[in-house]
């Protein structure tokens, strides 16, 4: 609708202000102070010019504006009466019934706008939509057609019908119109934009993020655009990139809350947690709860080391929808950080959690239940890449026996990663499940007849248990990937573990059925760029040196306390402190105080912030001994520092993540470097240090002892996770025929 | 009238695609960019450069040559036509443009690289490393031109100037993975595996991560008999290049993936491809016994019926020619060899001695071909399979009734049957499963006997060579 009036339709000139310039002044004052004070002049030009249709059509647009649906819709009819060929008045009103429901009076009101103003390409992107809404795409796509030929470079209109198409089941036809017609007009982001949307519909995420970058390119001032190639980016975890983006269509509409949480989302996985902190706080207090934002927030907090706060902010978002996976999920990932976290406790929240998942209709399952048939085995991840369920993972499923195991792998694809083509070259398949509905994904799961699902990912970042609430195969097991605890989830059956995880009696902490394998629970594949280890630093230094690369929410209160404790008794030692979180002023100014609070000096703490991987692993050659966080226990961390040659102290408790080096330790035989209680813990640091010989011999055999153990030892690995997987299959065929 | 100029964001988007390797949002771009401003030289400058970056060179030598024409004095325009021609294989014409490139920005010590290495593609050696030195000086961190000063010194004959470049140029370009492999090859082409070695060895406490560095550092301990060092580096190297069959191949005879029913094709072809030269030297020092068993066993055979010719044989695995050396002279109606490396069949083609000569996998060839033979040999091919049903049954259906099926393969003395993946990349059978393979395809053993095959890293290889015959008719 144009703001001024059109030349056409001004009347006459009538002595004094023109009805013209009185209906604009009214136009303005309905703007600037509200339909109320704009009232009395409407009127008075209406009185005045009881025939001119251009009054009850302002006064629509006013009400409409104000929110006044009724108000507006009668205007808009008193409008129609005057001049039953008003397109904007049919338009307007169609808009109002489309909103209440009324869809097929609409439906014959963009009709008649289209019969009456048949250039007008507004009123054929009414009737499109009006059409998709009872079901006729075929009809619908006709009007989005007609509608983006009479303006060839509006994109929301190329949006529409790229819907329209794709609801149709007419996408890839689509696709091929839009590349044809780019052909003959190469700069029209309509074109583009609606080329992305549906190349990423259509599984071709990079062609279709090439797509919508021309796109924003050739239209930098356009918000859709910008904000498609954003998520897009978000969802090929392209962060850096979808940063960007996402800044540039913030720059074009700063109050789009949805993209300023999806950017702080992406601000703290490119570890810029204060900011990201920062700016969720701001939203929070300027709209309110909102799960989503609690959701991030409380991650935050959690990854800045205030576990606390965190599961405070979890328990805020189930208050504000208690019903909510969402919320539910935040405090199972905030949980297993909190200090004094029980397996009890813990559980009893991933029940809540894992009640929650909405549940679709399964049907009853083909697979042939025979034993010792090759098995379909599906990967459900969203990491399997350079990341811990990679590096914990790859290496056991690469030796599992290729004529009794197929892998299917189901999860996002991560380009040239090294670890993620790892598990290309094993997968028989690969599925991208995002961007569907959950009933599409779950249907396309149950269509690889799988045999037996394996979760990679939990309630971490982008995890998808959930799926596995509608079960994608007939057994489904729990195994590396936010693997803190059980899942609760009624319908995992079985969690992969060992002996030293969950050793007799702590069955009682878990939904799940135990599978324990013959050695660890993992099998570590190290990196082939790790530097060698270096000599023991307190030769040279005269003084131990302690490390904790750990993740910053790994450290408490009580760890802090501890190790303060430590360093008191042994006044010459230091502490160096790892992770990404301390490039960060703020934080590391935190984590200072902190340990100033128990009368340790900044100078006996080295702060070092995050570091490219080969770095991080030279940084070992600075390290005596690692001591590990409790109660989340360091799990890949401690393997890293194995194989660089530091040992490493640890405490574990009855929670599936207080436990990992405990299992590290155990299977390489480092068992007297696992302490029962806080007391023992410090004693054991103090006592490893006191002996220096006995350190450089360890740190000099560490890498040999560790590569000739299980823990490395990806054959045997591979046998104990084949049988443990048979057990678990046998144990469902013997169900299926008793 | 001037003409429109392209829009300068536009431009950098061009660019960054490009640069990027997006090139079919660079095409989007570049088209959008033709249409408000074809005219404009910076939009032909970025479709010359997309097109050499897709490898279209023709595509861009269209283009700069009218770009140059119109801006002659151009001396991106003159280094982007020298680096197209370079890839055109033009040499002269691109060391003419990269000397011109020079002429008009005598500082631009990208253009002295430019024209070095053209320099070195037209023979001017002298000349080329005078230019690439000066490179190096100007732009010490530019590991091109360090690669290219180092080619130059080899190509002059100076292997140890060569090695000094790269020395010099690994520590101004410590991150240069191209500069790490080049040095580890020439180390490698002059059988030189300690220096190998040792490149690869402080590439790694350099935190330099390329699974071709590891691969070839592999490949050096290997040759200096350092095997479990070697499996440890191609163990790395597969975790950073998972797809290459060839490292794969090898870890899995490591133990430390499943082994394969048979070697790779690809394996095989990137083994033998580079051995084809020096493989019948080298053979020969390891005391190769298997072609002249091969024609002991033919000989008797034909002796038991003395009117009996060869007929058409077929050799699996042919290489460079050995079998049709030894049995050349023997009653036959053609001799087809078959080989996956086609370095080792230009040798065996040099020799005159086959009537025809397939460059295809064994497995594939049988598959596709319709024609039949009444001798098949395979020596030293059958090491490359582990399950031999798959090649047996097709040799079956390529065979006439009573056709003569004679090959090698080295034994697995320790095993009752099956077979074993060793951690020479070889395949070792049982006898027992030799002759359940042979009979379950339809074959009957005639002769089987044990042989010591050849010498290797000072140990017998122990072998089994078997002639035996179609007994069952076709289906």
């Amino acid at each position: 609708m144009p703001d001024a009036l059109p030349p056409s339709h001004l009347p006459g000139q009538r002595g004094g202000a023109s009805p013209t310039e009185q209906l604009n002044l009214a136009i303005e004052l309905a703007r600037a102070q509200g339909f109320a004070a704009a009232a009395p002049l409407f009127h008075d030009i209406a009185a005045r010019l009881p025939q001119w249709d251009e009054v009850p059509l302002r006064i629509a647009e006013a009400h409409r504006r104000a929110g006044k649906s009724t108000e507006a819709a009668e205007a808009y009819e008193a409008a129609l009466r005057l001049n039953p060929r008003r397109p904007e008045a049919m338009l307007g009103l169609g808009v109002i019934l489309l909103q209440s429901g009324e869809v097929m009076r609409a439906q014959s009101l963009f009709l008649r706008c289209c019969g009456c103003a048949p250039d007008l390409p507004e009123g054929w992107d009414a009737l499109g939509t009006a059409l998709m809404l009872t079901g006729d795409t075929g009809a619908a796509e006709s009007a989005f057609a007609e509608a983006t030929r009479l303006a060839p470079g509006n994109i929301t209109m190329a949006l529409h019908r790229a819907e329209a198409a794709t609801t149709a089941g007419e996408g890839g036809a689509e696709i091929v119109r839009l590349r044809v017609a780019l052909t003959g007009d190469p700069d029209n982001p309509a074109l583009l934009t609606a080329l992305g949307v549906l190349l990423e519909a259509g599984r071709l995420r990079d062609e279709a993020i090439e797509c919508l970058e021309v796109a924003a390119a050739l239209a930098p001032d356009e918000l859709t655009p910008q904000r498609l190639l954003a998520m897009c980016l978000v969802r090929a975890n392209r962060v850096h990139e979808a940063m960007e983006a996402l800044d540039r269509a913030i720059d074009i509409d700063p109050e789009d809350l949805n993209l300023r949480n999806n950017r702080a989302a992406a601000m703290i996985r490119l570890h810029r947690f204060a900011e990201a902190h920062d700016d969720l706080q701001a939203l929070v207090a300027a709209h309110g709860d909102q799960t989503g934002l609690l959701n991030n927030l409380s991650n935050c907090l959690v990854s800045l080391g205030r576990q606390d706060d965190g599961i405070a902010v979890a328990r805020r978002a189930i208050a504000h929808e208690p019903d909510s996976p969402l919320a539910w999920r935040t405090l199972c990932n905030a949980l297993p950080y909190a200090e004094g976290i029980g397996g009890t406790e813990l559980l009893a929240a991933a029940r809540q959690a894992g009640a929650r998942h909405p549940r679709l209709a399964v049907s009853p399952w083909p697979n042939p239940p025979a034993p010792e048939r090759k098995l379909r085995i599906g990967l459900l991840s969203p990491t399997l890449k350079t990341h811990p369920v990679g590096w914990l993972t790859v290496a056991g499923f690469e030796t599992l026996d290729p004529t009794l195991f197929e892998m299917h792998c189901l999860g996002p694809e991560h380009g040239d990663d090294p670890i993620h083509r790892r598990f290309k070259r094993l997968a028989a398949s690969w599925t991208r499940l995002d961007n569907r509905s959950p009933a599409e994904i779950v249907a396309e799961c149950r269509g690889h007849a799988l045999d037996i699902v394996i979760d990679l990912g939990g309630n971490g970042d982008q995890g998808m248990l959930g799926l596995c609430a509608n079960r994608l195969a007939p057994v489904q097991i729990k195994w590396v990937g936010a693997q803190n605890h059980s899942t609760g989830l009624a319908e995992m059956d079985w969690f992969i573990t060992d002996r030293w995880e969950t050793p007799a009696g702590f069955e009682r902490f878990y939904s799940e059925r135990l599978l324990p394998l013959d050695d660890g629970y993992v099998c570590y594949s190290p990196p082939p760029y790790a530097p060698d280890v270096a000599p023991l630093p307190a030769a040279a230094n005269g003084h131990i040196t302690f490390g904790c690369f750990n993740n910053l929410a790994k450290i408490t209160r009580a760890g802090i306390a501890t190790w303060s404790a430590i360093l008191r008794r042994l006044p010459n030692a230091r502490l160096a402190i790892m992770c990404h979180q301390i490039s960060e002023a703020p934080t590391r100014a935190g984590l200072l105080d902190a340990f100033a609070a128990h009368r340790i000096g900044a100078e006996r703490i080295d702060l070092l912030g995050g570091a490219p991987h080969g770095e991080l692993l030279r940084r070992y050659g600075r390290i005596d001994i690692a001591l590990d966080p409790f109660p989340y226990s360091g799990g890949l961390t401690t393997c890293e520092a194995l194989w660089m040659g530091v040992p490493v102290i640890t405490m574990p408790g009855e929670t599936f993540a207080s436990r990992h080096s405990a299992s590290h330790l155990a299977n390489i035989g480092l068992d007297d470097w696992i302490a029962q209680d806080l007391a023992a813990y410090q004693d054991l640091a103090i006592a490893k240090a006191a002996d220096i010989v006995a350190l450089a011999q360890t740190r000099r055999g560490l890498r040999a002892r560790m590569a000739a153990s299980p823990l490395c030892d990806g054959p045997r690995f591979g046998r104990s996770l084949g049988a443990a997987l048979r057990r678990a299959w046998q144990d469902w065929c013997a169900r299926q025929t008793a | 009238m001037t003409a429109p100029q392209a829009d300068g964001k536009l431009l950098q988007q061009a660019d960054r695609f490009i640069r990027t390797a997006r090139y079919g949002a660079a095409h989007a771009v570049l088209a959008a960019l033709r249409r408000r401003a074809a005219a404009d030289p910076a939009v032909g400058q970025l479709e010359a450069r997309l097109a050499i970056a897709e490898g279209r060179i023709g595509d861009a030598l269209a283009i700069l040559d009218v770009a140059v024409t119109a801006s002659a004095t151009s001396a991106p325009l003159r280094l982007l036509r020298a680096e197209a021609r370079i890839q055109a294989g033009d040499a002269p014409g691109a060391a003419v443009d990269a000397a011109e490139a020079v002429i008009l920005n005598p500082q631009d010590a990208t253009a002295k690289a430019i024209l070095g290495i053209a320099l070195v593609d037209v023979g001017a050696l002298d000349d080329a490393i005078a230019c690439l030195a000066e490179a190096t000086r100007g732009a010490p961190h530019m590991a091109s031109a360090w690669r290219g000063l180092a080619e130059a010194h080899t190509r002059a004959g100076s292997a140890e100037a060569a090695r000094a470049a790269f020395a010099d140029g690994i520590r101004c370009a410590p991150r240069d993975l191209g500069l790490r492999q080049a040095a580890m090859m020439a180390a490698m082409k002059q059988r030189d595996f300690d220096a190998c070695v040792t490149l690869g060895t402080a590439a790694r406490a350099d935190g330099v991560v390329d699974a071709c560095v590891l691969g070839l550092l592999g490949h050096a301990l290997s040759k200096l008999g350092r095997h479990d060092a070697a499996s440890e580096a191609y163990h790395g190297a597969f975790r950073l290049s998972p797809e290459d069959p060839y490292v794969r191949h090898l870890v899995a005879a490591a133990g430390l993936l499943p082994g394969e029913g048979r070697a790779p094709a690809e394996y095989l072809e990137t083994v033998f491809d580079g051995y084809a030269t020096r493989f019948e030297s080298h053979l020969i020092g390891l005391g190769y016994r298997v072609p002249g068993l091969i024609r002991e066993i033919l000989v008797e055979s034909n002796d038991a019926q003395p009117a009996a010719t060869l007929g058409k044989v077929l050799e699996l695995g042919c290489g460079t020619g050995l079998i049709g050396l030894m049995i050349g002279d023997l009653p036959m109606t053609g001799l087809t060899g078959i080989d996956l490396s086609s370095n080792m069949l230009e040798e065996a083609r040099a020799k005159s001695i086959y009537t025809r000569l397939v460059h295809q996998d064994i497995i594939a060839f049988l598959a596709e071909t319709t024609d039949r033979w009444d001798t098949v040999i395979g020596a030293d091919v059958l090491c490359y399979f582990g399950d031999l049903g798959p090649l047996l049954h097709s040799l079956r259906q390529r065979m006439p009734l009573n056709g003569r099926l004679l090959f090698s393969v080295e034994e697995d003395r320790g095993a009752a049957t099956g077979w074993q993946l060793g951690g020479q990349g070889r395949y070792a059978h049982a006898r027992a499963y030799v002759e359940l393979a042979l009979q379950d395809a339809g074959f009957q053993v005639e002769v089987m006997r044990g042989e010591a095959l050849r010498q290797e890293a000072g140990a017998t290889v122990e072998g089994v060579l078997v002639l035996a015959r179609k007994v069952t008719a076709d289906a």
